[in-house]
Order: C-alpha cells, then sequence, then structure tokens
C-alpha cells in the first residue's frame, strides 16, 4: 500500500476492483463508511455481486481478467473529457519525455515493438528515453561516500537525463503516445469484452474521474483479483497510471493500496522470502548479470535518486548475514550468496524443477502448497517425488499429509514426511507488518500446547545441528553455513528481539542501534538486515524489551486528524505514512487540498503532518538546518525523479503500457488486438499445464476467499467455530447456468476440465449473472478455494486442482482468477 | 436505571459474522467438534437457525429486482422484548426482565421445558441437548455491568451494531432510516420501536421487514396468557403436573412465522 | 554460543519472560461480578496485545489469560485501526489454541493442534511420533546430505555460483518478521536458491 487503512476516511470515491475488501479485509469497512458519512463514494467492480458489492454505492461487473480493457477505457475517457490532473501529469509524471522514435505497438499482432520469439522482450531497445545529456557522478560532494575508504570500488553510474517537452506536444513525448495507444479503448468495445453494460461502465468512469480535479481523492482497493493474473504486474500497473493521471498518488485518501492476503505477507515480502530478491527490495544475485560485487553494485546502484544509495545497503546487509566473516578484503563474503541461474525458480518453477529432476527435499514453513498452489494435482504427484520434505505447521496440512490424500497410494510413495508443531502467533513474539507497512509488536500470552515450538526456535536448532555437523564432518562449501553471523541467544536461549535488532541495523564497532537507514554506510561499518526496516527497533536504552521501541509504540494522537497516528506502531520507511507525499503539494509546496495537507511549503520551511518523502532539508554537521525549497522531484525512487505512465527500459517484461489480452484460458477471441494472450507469460508450454479448450469447457471459473475461511482452510476449518460458519466447499452459479445443466440448489456437482474434476454443493444465485461478450453469452462461476481433505472439522474438495499453473509474465504469480471449466450434475 | 438497546443497522452490515463468532466466544458457546458435522443451506449463511449452542445468527436474504440485487442480511437474536412472552411462560422464573429492559435467561435455573421456544413469536430461545436447558442472547448483561458493550457490539468491524440509550437508538434508527431512503432505499424502515411493546434490539431494514425476514405485526400467542395465569404455580414439577397442557401448548402453534429461515424457500433453486 | 548439550528443547514459559510482555492487570474486584455464581469473565485476568494472525489489516487484539490458562480473546478497544473490531475470523482467534467441549463445556486444546514432532517413513502409511533431538538431527542430516551431494560451488562459464539447486524453502507469510528474515538467512545459508512463499501466488 501506498497508503494505510485510517486513510480510507480521506477518499471522495474509492473504488474496489479485484479486491472484495468488505469480506477478505472486513476492518476496511469501517474507514470506507467513515468515507462515505462524509459523501464519498464506493464503487465495487467484480465478476460478482459480493458482500462488499451489497454496500457499494456503484456496482459494476467485469468479467474476470478484462481490468485492462475496463482502465484502458477510462484513460481514454479521462483524456477524451479533459479531466486528468494536470499540472500533476505535467510534473510528476514522465509525460513530457520524449521515447525512442522507434517505439512502436503493432495492433496487427499485439506485439511492441522488440519481440523475439526466443528472448520475448529480453532485447527489446526501444522502450527508452531520448537522452539530453549526461552527467557524471560528483564524487566530491554528493556521491563522496563511493571514495571513502573500504567502500568496494565500482565504476560509477552516469546519470541521463531525457529529453523533455513540456508542452506535451512532441508526437514522441510519453503523453501523446499514450493518448495514441489507447485511442482504441472505446466504452463500445470495452463494454464488448469485459460485459459490463456500457452505462454502466460510463457511471463508473464519471464518478472516478471526478477525483482528477486537484482537490479530489480517489483510492482504489486491489487484492488478488489484480495480480493473480498471466497479466497481473500489468493490471497493477494500470492502476498506477489511472492514480497519476488523476493525480491521485501521493495524497492522503489515495494511492494504489494493495488489500495483500496474510498478516504478514507485506513483512515477509520485505524479508524478501522470494528467490528474485534479497532483504529491502533488492536483486538476488545471478551468475550472468552479478557474478561478482563489482558487477552487482555497477548493474544495481541507480544513477540518480535515493536508490543511488543502494550500495550502503548492500554492504550492511552483507555485514549482518556474515559479521566478522565478511571484509573489505573477501568483498564482504559476497561470493558465499548463491547465484541464480536462467530457470523460473518462482513458486510453479519449483513444482516443475521437480518434475525435471533437481529438487530433492523440501523445507515447508507454514505453507501448504498441496491446496494453495495452481495445478494442485500436479503439486501432490510432484511432493511424492521428494526424498524428504519437513513442514512445520500448528495443524495435519494437506501437504504434510499429501501422502494420505484421497487416491493417493501411500505404500509407493517414498518421501519421508516430517511434521513439526509450531506455535501461533500468541505463543510467542515478534512483528507484523500489516498492508499499511505499519510494523507492530505482538506479544506471548500462552505456551504452545504440548511439545509445540515456534518457528524461530525450529530454525535456531536447526542451524546449530547443521552447523555441529559441518564443524565436526565437512561438507561442501561448508563456511556458507559456518560463517553466518548468529548472534540471536540471550542466556542460551532462541532470542528474536536480537533479531529485531539485526534487521534494524547497528554500528559494527559498539553494537549501537542505528536510528534509521540514513546512517548506513558502505564501508562495513553497519550492519542491517533490512534497511527498509531500520528504525522500527532503535532505542538503545531498552534494546531487549519491544515496548519500548518504535514498534511496540501505541500513542494515540493524531495531530493532523487524518488518521496518521504517527506514534502508532512504525511505518516503513522512516515511519512515513504516505508515500510519495511530495506530489500532495504542488510544484510551490502548496497542497492541492489544503484540509489534507500532508506537507506544506511555507516560504521558508516545510511544515510537516507526514515524514516527508523528498529532501527536505539539510543537516549541516554542527547541526544547522537548512529547509530545501521545493522542487518537482516527487518520486524519488526513480533515477528521473517522476513517476511512469510509460515503463522505461525492461523493468516490465511485457510492455511500457498495460495492454488488453485475454486470459490464458478464454471463451473469447482478443477483440483489442491481434495477439491472444500475454506473449510474454510464463510456463504456457510446460506439460503439466494440459490446457483446457473453450468449445469442450466453454465456461468461465473464478476463485476467492470468503470472510469465514483463511486461504487453504488449515487454520480455520480446523477452528470450529468457522467450520460452522461456512462448512462446505460449493461452487456458485447463475440461475440461468444452472437451468442449462438441470441443476438445483444444494446439489451436488462436478467442475472439471483437462486438468481434475472435482465434486462440490452447487449454490445457484440471482447473484451470478451471465455476461454478453462480443454479443455472445458466456457463462462464469466461482468457488472458494478454502478446502481440503486434511481437517478434524471441515473438508471439501481443493479448489486448486483446476485452476492452470501459468504464471504472469513478471512475477510468474499463477493464474487462479480465470480459467476454463465444464459442470454436471454429479 | 434507563433503558438501553442494540440498534443493528442491515445497511452498514457486511455479513463477516464477527458478531456470530464473537457472541461464542464470549459465552463460551462450542460449535460441534465432529468431522465434517455441519450442513449445508445453500446460502452463505452458517445454519439454517439458532440453536441451542448459538445465539446469535446472520442471515442472508437474496431477491432479484428490477433495481438490483437485494442482498438482505440480518442479524438474528432475541430482541429482548418489552412485553417478553417467554417471560410470561416460564414456569421457573428463569427469565427475568432487568431494569434496563434486558431479559436475561438464567440457565442455572432453567430447567429445560421448551416453553419459552414455543411461547417465542419468533422462535429465538433454543435448547441445549448436551446441558438440558434452553438458551438465548442476554445482551451480555456480564458486560454491561461492568460498563462494556455486549461482545457483538463491540466486535463489530463497521460499526453496524451500535449499543446505549434506547432513546438514542430509537432516533438514530429513524434518523438512518429516513437517509436510506434519501438514497434510494424506499422500503427502509426500523423494527422493534413498538413491535412487542418495544425491543431492546432495533434492527434498520434497509429494504424493509420481509427482505430481511422480520415478522410484521408479531403477536404473543393466544395460549400464552393462559401460560402466564399458570405461572404461581412454580417448581420442577410444574412440567409434569402440566405436562399435558405444555404438550398441546408445543402443538397449537398453528402461527404462520413468516419470513424466519427455517422456512425460507430464500436461496432454493425455483 | 553454546554446546548443544545443554539444550533441553523444554519450552520457555510465558510468563518467564515478563519484561517482552505487556501486561495489564484488569482490576475489577470478584464482587463487582454482575450475577452471583457467574463472575465476570476477565475478573484476575492479565491482558497481553497481539495483532491478529488472519487478513493484513493488523487488527488489535487482546489476549486474556489467568495463571497461563488462556480466558478471552477479543479486539483491542485502544488500537486505531480496528478500535476494538474483530470480523469471524478475529474473533475466532480464541480457538487457534483452544476450544470449548460441546458435550462438556469445558476449555480443552484445540484438539486439531499438533502437539509432538512426527515422522513418515518411506512407504508407511501411518506417521510416528519422534522426539525434537530426534527430529532434529534427522532433517539435519538429509539437508546436508542433499546439499553436499548436490553442491555447485561454480557455473559452465567459472562464476562462483555457491548454490545447492536440491532443496526448496517454502514460506512463510505466516511467520513473524524476525523469523521471516531468518528463515530466508538459513536457507540462502544453505546456498538455496528456490527460496518462496505465498507472497508469489
Amino acid at each position: 500500500m501506498t497508503n494505510h487503512f485510517c486513510d480510507f476516511k480521506n477518499a471522495d470515491v474509492i473504488m474496489a476492483i479485484g479486491s472484495n475488501n468488505a469480506e477478505n479485509h472486513p476492518v476496511t469497512m469501517a474507514w470506507v463508511q467513515e468515507a462515505r458519512a462524509k459523501g464519498g463514494k464506493y464503487i465495487v467492480v467484480d465478476p460478482r455481486f459480493t458482500r462488499s458489492a451489497a454496500l457499494a454505492d456503484i456496482y459494476a461487473p467485469l468479467r474476470s481478467g478484462t481490468d485492462i480493457a475496463f482502465f484502458g477505457g477510462l484513460y481514454k475517457y479521462i483524456m477524451d473529457n479533459d479531466l486528468w490532473q494536470k499540472e500533476y501529469v505535467t510534473n510528476y509524471t514522465n509525460a513530457s519525455f520524449l521515447v525512442n522514435p522507434d517505439f512502436a505497438f503493432d495492433g496487427a499482432t499485439g506485439l511492441f515493438s522488440g519481440w523475439d520469439d526466443e528472448k520475448k522482450y529480453g532485447t527489446a531497445d526501444t522502450w527508452k528515453y531520448q537522452i539530453e545529456k549526461e552527467e557524471p557522478w560528483d564524487t566530491a560532494k554528493t556521491y563522496a561516500w563511493t571514495q571513502a575508504p573500504n567502500v568496494p570500488e565500482f565504476t560509477l553510474p552516469v546519470n541521463k537525463i531525457a529529453k523533455k517537452d513540456p508542452t506535451l506536444q512532441d508526437p514522441n513525448c510519453v503523453w501523446q503516445l499514450m493518448k495514441k495507444h489507447y485511442e482504441r479503448y472505446t466504452p463500445e468495445l470495452v463494454s464488448s469484452i469485459t460485459g459490463c453494460p456500457e452505462d454502466k461502465l460510463l457511471e463508473v468512469y464519471e464518478v472516478y474521474a471526478s477525483t482528477g480535479a486537484p482537490e479530489k481523492s480517489g483510492t482504489i482497493l486491489y487484492a488478488m483479483g489484480q495480480t493473480q493474473h498471466t497479466y497481473g504486474s500489468q493490471n497493477v500497473r494500470a492502476m498506477a497510471v489511472l492514480q497519476l493521471l488523476l493525480g491521485n498518488v501521493g495524497i492522503a485518501g489515495g494511492g494504489i493500496n494493495a488489500l495483500r492476503g496474510e498478516a504478514n505477507v507485506q513483512g515477509s515480502t520485505d524479508m524478501a522470502v522470494l528467490s528474485h530478491i534479497i532483504p529491502g527490495y533488492m536483486a538476488n544475485p545471478t551468475a550472468a548479470k552479478h557474478p561478482t560485487l563489482k558487477a552487482w553494485l555497477e548493474a544495481e546502484t541507480l544513477a540518480a535518486g535515493y536508490w543511488a544509495n543502494k550500495p550502503k545497503f548492500m554492504i550492511s546487509l552483507l555485514k549482518e548475514i556474515y559479521g566478522p566473516y565478511a571484509t573489505p578484503e573477501n568483498d564482504f563474503a559476497y561470493d558465499m550468496l548463491p547465484k541464480l541461474n536462467a530457470v523460473n525458480h518462482t513458486a510453479i518453477g519449483v513444482f516443475e524443477s521437480i518434475a525435471e529432476g533437481p529438487i530433492k527435499g523440501m523445507m515447508c514453513w507454514g505453507m501448504n502448497p498441496a491446496v494453495s498452489q495452481s495445478n494442485s494435482t500436479f503439486v501432490r504427484e510432484m511432493l511424492g517425488k521428494l526424498d524428504w520434505l519437513v513442514a512445520v505447521d500448528l495443524w495435519e496440512t494437506e501437504t504434510m499429509g499429501f501422502w494420505k490424500a484421497p487416491g493417493a497410494d501411500s505404500a509407493s510413495i517414498k518421501t519421508e514426511v516430517y511434521s513439526l508443531p509450531a506455535a501461533c502467533h500468541y505463543e510467542k513474539q515478534g512483528t507484523v507488518s500489516n498492508s499499511g507497512r505499519w510494523i507492530q509488536w505482538r506479544y506471548k500470552a500462552v505456551d504452545a500446547p504440548g511439545d509445540a515450538l515456534d518457528d524461530f526456535e525450529i530454525m535456531h536448532e536447526l542451524f546449530l545441528k547443521l552447523k555441529e555437523k559441518y564443524e565436526a564432518e565437512g561438507g561442501a562449501n561448508p563456511e556458507q553455513l559456518t560463517k553466518l553471523h548468529w548472534p540471536y541467544e540471550t542466556d542460551g536461549r532462541a532470542d528474536i528481539t536480537k533479531v529485531a535488532q539485526a534487521v534494524n541495523g547497528y554500528t559494527v564497532e559498539d553494537g549501537k542501534l542505528v536510528k534509521n537507514f540514513t546512517l548506513l554506510k558502505a564501508d562495513g561499518s553497519t550492519a542491517s538486515g533490512c534497511w527498509i526496516y531500520s528504525g522500527y527497533y532503535n532505542n538503545n536504552d531498552a534494546p531487549s524489551d519491544p515496548t519500548k521501541q518504535p514498534a511496540g509504540s501505541r500513542l494515540k494522537d493524531d495531530p493532523s486528524g487524518l488518521g496518521l497516528y504517527p506514534g502508532w506502531a512504525f511505518s516503513w520507511p522512516v515511519n512515513r505514512r504516505v508515500v510519495y507525499n511530495r506530489a500532495s503539494a504542488d510544484v510551490n509546496g502548496k497542497p492541492w487540498n489544503p484540509d489534507r495537507m500532508l506537507v506544506e511549503w511555507d516560504g521558508s520551511k516545510w511544515i510537516r503532518n507526514d515524514v516527508p518523502d523528498f529532501g527536505f532539508q539539510v543537516v549541516a554537521p554542527d547541526g544547522t538546518i537548512t529547509p530545501t525549497p521545493p522542487g518537482k522531484t516527487a518520486f524519488i525512487m526513480n533515477a528521473e525523479g517522476t513517476s511512469r505512465l510509460f515503463a522505461v527500459g525492461t523493468g516490465m517484461k511485457d510492455g511500457p503500457f498495460p495492454e488488453h489480452y485475454e486470459p490464458f484460458e478464454s471463451p473469447a477471441k482478443n477483440l483489442m488486438n491481434g495477439g491472444q494472450t500475454n506473449p510474454a507469460l510464463t510456463f504456457g508450454k510446460a506439460a503439466s499445464v494440459k490446457p483446457s479448450d473453450p468449445t469442450e469447457f466453454p465456461i468461465v471459473c473464478t476463485t476467492y476467499r470468503m470472510t469465514e475461511h483463511w486461504q487453504t482452510g488449515g487454520m480455520t476449518r480446523n477452528i470450529p467455530w468457522l467450520a460452522e460458519a461456512m462448512p462446505n466447499m460449493f461452487v456458485e452459479m447463475s440461475e440461468e447456468l444452472a437451468a442449462e445443466k438441470g441443476i438445483a440448489n444444494k446439489d451436488k456437482v462436478r467442475v472439471f476440465n483437462n486438468r481434475a474434476s472435482i465434486e462440490m454443493f452447487a449454490m445457484v444465485t440471482p447473484r451470478f449473472k451471465p455476461f454478453t461478450i462480443d454479443g455472445k453469452t458466456v457463462h462464469q462461476v466461482g468457488m472458494p478455494w478454502h478446502w481440503g481433505y486434511a481437517s478434524g472439522n471441515a473438508t471439501g474438495s481443493v479448489a486448486n486442482d483446476i485452476t492452470p499453473n501459468v504464471g504472469d509474465a513478471n512475477t510468474s504469480i499463477p493464474e487462479y482468477k480465470a480459467f476454463l471449466v465444464n459442470v454436471e450434475k454429479a | 436505571m434507563a433503558e438501553n438497546a442494540i440498534l443493528y443497522d442491515a445497511s452498514k452490515c457486511s455479513a463477516c459474522k464477527g458478531c456470530q463468532v464473537q457472541c461464542k466466544q464470549w459465552n463460551m458457546m462450542p460449535s460441534t467438534l465432529e468431522k465434517d458435522g455441519n450442513e449445508f443451506t445453500g446460502t452463505y449463511q452458517s445454519m439454517s437457525d439458532l440453536n441451542g449452542d448459538t445465539r446469535l445468527l446472520i442471515e442472508f436474504r437474496e431477491e432479484d429486482t428490477p433495481k438490483g440485487i437485494e442482498w438482505a442480511f440480518s442479524r438474528r437474536a432475541c430482541f429482548h422484548c418489552s412485553e417478553p412472552a417467554c417471560m410470561d411462560v416460564c414456569p421457573v422464573g428463569a427469565i427475568s426482565k432487568l431494569d434496563d429492559g434486558t431479559i436475561k435467561l438464567d440457565s442455572s435455573v432453567c430447567v429445560g421445558c421448551k416453553y419459552c421456544t414455543a411461547a417465542c413469536p419468533f422462535e429465538i430461545p433454543k435448547f441445549r441437548e448436551n446441558f438440558g436447558v434452553s438458551n438465548k442472547c442476554t445482551l451480555c448483561d456480564d458486560r454491561v455491568a461492568q460498563g462494556r458493550e455486549p461482545a457483538c457490539v463491540q466486535t463489530c468491524p463497521a460499526a453496524a451494531i451500535v449499543y446505549g440509550p434506547r432513546d438514542e437508538m430509537v432516533a438514530a434508527g429513524q434518523a438512518r432510516v429516513e437517509e436510506l431512503k434519501a438514497e434510494g432505499y424506499d422500503k427502509a424502515e426500523l423494527y422493534g420501536v413498538t413491535e412487542m411493546g418495544g425491543m431492546h434490539s432495533l434492527f434498520i431494514a434497509k429494504y424493509g421487514f420481509e427482505a430481511h425476514g422480520l415478522v410484521r405485526d408479531p403477536k404473543k400467542l393466544e395460549i400464552t396468557s393462559l401460560m402466564a395465569i399458570l405461572k404461581p404455580l412454580t417448581g420442577i414439577g410444574v412440567a409434569a403436573v402440566f405436562g399435558g397442557l405444555g404438550l398441546s401448548f408445543l402443538t397449537s402453534m398453528g402461527y404462520e412465522r413468516e419470513g424466519l429461515p427455517s422456512k425460507s424457500k430464500k436461496g432454493e433453486a425455483e | 554460543m553454546g554446546s548443544i548439550t545443554r539444550r533441553s528443547f523444554l519450552k520457555l514459559t510465558g510468563v518467564a519472560l515478563a519484561s517482552s510482555v505487556m501486561y495489564e492487570f484488569v482490576g475489577q474486584s470478584p464482587a463487582m461480578a454482575a450475577e452471583a455464581g457467574q463472575a465476570y469473565k476477565l475478573v484476575d485476568t492479565q491482558e497481553t496485545t497481539t495483532i491478529c494472525c488472519y487478513c493484513s489489516g493488523g487488527c488489535g487484539t487482546i489476549v486474556s489469560t489467568r495463571d497461563g490458562q488462556l480466558i478471552n480473546i477479543e479486539g483491542d478497544p485502544d488500537h486505531v485501526i480496528n478500535r476494538g473490531g474483530l470480523c469471524s475470523k478475529g474473533s475466532s482467534q480464541f480457538g487457534v489454541n483452544s476450544v470449548y467441549d460441546d458435550k462438556t463445556g469445558e476449555r480443552i486444546i484445540n484438539p486439531n493442534r499438533l502437539q509432538k514432532p512426527r515422522v513418515r517413513r518411506a512407504g508407511k502409511s501411518e506417521w510416528e511420533e519422534i522426539s525434537w533431538e530426534q527430529a532434529i538431527d534427522e532433517i539435519a542430516a538429509k539437508v546436508k546430505k542433499t546439499r553436499d551431494d548436490n553442491y555447485q560451488t561454480t557455473d559452465d562459464n567459472g562464476v562462483t555460483v555457491n548454490r545447492c539447486e536440491a532443496i526448496a524453502s517454502l514460506g512463510a507469510a505466516a511467520l513473524d518478521n524476525e523469523e521471516a528474515y531468518i528463515v530466508q538467512k538459513l536457507a540462502r545459508g544453505l546456498g538455496i536458491t528456490y527460496v518462496e512463499h505465498q507472497a508469489r501466488i
């Protein structure tokens, strides 16, 4: 989230699209209702009439997987009707930047310039700015730190300044390219693709576009309805571009707000429990691009903006990981970080790599891929090919018990499976980060039952045992493990507060916690496990007492009245509640809306309700403060200092502008361009996918979650109150489809495609309606994915048995939201 | 002591069932531990009606109208009537009216005769098989006595259930109904102002009483007053002595309680 | 770092960590209970704050205990995000640890909770319980053997890669931040490249 939960009350219009926020994040509704009480409008766009839709001012249906068509149509509406926030777009986006004249999009093929059948867009070289001039780093002043002793040597980047046309008239400027690109997205065509009636579409467009007025704010709530598509990243970009057009990013009541699915999925992402990154959103080294520390620094250090400081964060991370073993002489132990090859290592790839051979063992920490991973029948088959599996959880999960799944022959499954009992959240302590980036401490209230231990204790014991074995027996590169810096004990016991201190960061010499990441250095004198968290646990007066740390703070003051609550918990980065908040004020530093002031230049200094997301003052070594007058750099994480309507470079692997493609499995032809599906999607050719053809499987199916359960149901189907609250697996379908198939409510039905056939109850409801797509009736059904075979209280079919294991072009997040099935009475 | 009341606003309820579960949590009510031991209602509703271990149930009714889908959520629990039929018929005095209007069922006194269930125009009190007593909402009088809100009120994430002095709740409910009408919900109305002598659990029915399964103009069963006359003969024996009468009472219910979920056809296929 | 032999795997007791636990004593006396014989549930309880384990709202939650036993879990009225509210899942957090027996009404540990390390041997159809010592020892031995048998120091281009492609580490968004940091540190410290979790799905 760019903003946070309490901020929703500041919105004039709230659009939930790809999020069923009332059901899956019920706490949001209090804040949505506060906005509504002040006259705000709540729009819900969803394929089905949800509990959110029931509370909405406007509900618009949309066929699953057609969001980009919807957003593209909205851009065109905004541009055609001159509703964009002109000063914002001109100054805070790259609208005026000139793009390489060879950049093009071909509607006949649906391809952007630079496509290669083998390398996809990997070698596309036209998605670039025209360069005005080049500025080398000033190593005497701003970048003097690169010359300090022990800072690793690397070729310093050169800042390339783009050519611009502030009048936005140049045919190669981003603004003109964008207008041209979305010329095709007419309301008629968008309606025909999405199935949203044209009048409803225009009603939503009109209300949402009203937030383009400078003083108005509009916010978008989204979730996996956007990300779980083969173009999920482009869906997210599409929302970002919309918000930039309307000047809604960086303001109170605005932003792009991902309602993330798990209590700490924000934090676990920040901590980089992902194959492509290391903590703090830095690139995990690859053999091809980052063979050495020097190569990593050269490839990853941005030529301008805040990411120019990346070497400081990287060296500090290496110092945390390897401690005294990390020295300037050994490049701070950089070689010890495992380097990736070109194979896709994402979650889908894990199971493909079991099929292909390399993976022999697996550790699952509170994860249940036998239910949560797409094409889960294939997943369970692959689990049976492992030599060993360790599963740590509170309950017996379907993954842990895959060898006794319905139809499994346990005698033929040779996998040795360890089931380790873990503690729940109030049986241990540590922090969690909510979707609004607030890091909050959870304290221990009771002991875990029986012999259950918390995950950290288990990891700690496993580490000590491995270290013991490597020290005693030797083995492959033992130092990689044995030299890990592991000072996480107090009095011989695992101590999570020690980990918090390491994550926050400290100066190596005296072990004192650093105040925040601005004090981290690239010379090895500081250590920090995750630079963006620096400041969350920084009180040197009480390092073992979380109640005295920022993450444990519970001050309820809200001086601005905007719900910022600066003394409640700690919001990364540096306790900033609304990121990009420079954009909440005009180029002269005056807020677009004085009632929602986050920062304001009063002529001599910045008045601050929030922590500024820009350089607002310079503090001299003697403590003298010099305020920095307003500049136009509102997006400091981009080298060019602006946000991007056009995704420059190949940061996006499937095009600089979001373009509509049909889902991997779709009943419809792509009416927007000549390419049917996203050409850059991943795993489309994997044999395990077993595509399902619309002639045999004409019904669109989507999967989702419900209030009463959570994820694979491990946590909730084992709690009798919740098992009772929503006991059974079901498929929702329209009365029209039910009539066609001779299905009555509560009948047992089969939902099937080439991947599997699963049985469940039918829930026949007018809340589902057939869509009219390209003049033809298209049915859509939907089912929750909370059920499985392992539970003491409620069991049911695994929805993901029928979802396709194809991935988004950029992230390889699987397609859970739009695929094809057929339905029959069981 | 001033009378208090709950005000439930179906137009703000997201039917998350937080109240339903927190009611069980606070009041230590179990759900079955049996594997796959729960019914499928054909809707998002957890079970077809309240039961001995469930004092509060969120109900779901849906209607396809020219104005769009009307998905009516309802909070089904004791209304705490000013003229409580259940109290009239309880032979052992287990049901009492507290000063603030709360109708309390004391399970330590209850003998499990089920008369209260039969007499209630809404069939709210339910029998707990494993404990041999009746059960219903007490408005968390234990919390209220400590100056705290009932559990369902505190836990509602959307503040769709509030609690306070009854006159204020009535005024707030009426104001909200007017707002809803102005927004185009022309059938919106407030339930409980006069029903059964006035209720201590008010209900803003976004789509009108019927759409939310509320009994319009509910009445005490005639036999209720006969039972009330016989009440001075209290004690365990009463159920045996008047067993025959009790049986006829239980079977005399010709009264069609329209809209009760167990009898509703909503959610069924045509 | 101490030797392994002093490790008992005996668990810490929560109250021993008093300095790290926020306790607020609830001061009501039993005399204030609403009804004779039915004391107000939260008399003489300790309150510990936590954050709900389900969606990412970060809702404040108060856990009430007496003598280390779970008594009640409800929303934290002082919390600025949820202001005392909790949805059905949040309201069920009590059930993660304890449930009420539908036959007796007694609070019991949720019978679905795993309480012992177990192993399912190759080809077998049942679990067998093992000790923590044995479980950790066997797992460490398996991790080490798989790693040692499949380790790659350099790739075909001679680049130092120091990786083990034969093990995957999955999870988890259900971990605390500090645990999430450690899970990837431990995995990468073994050279594991397949480090993934729920954020990818």
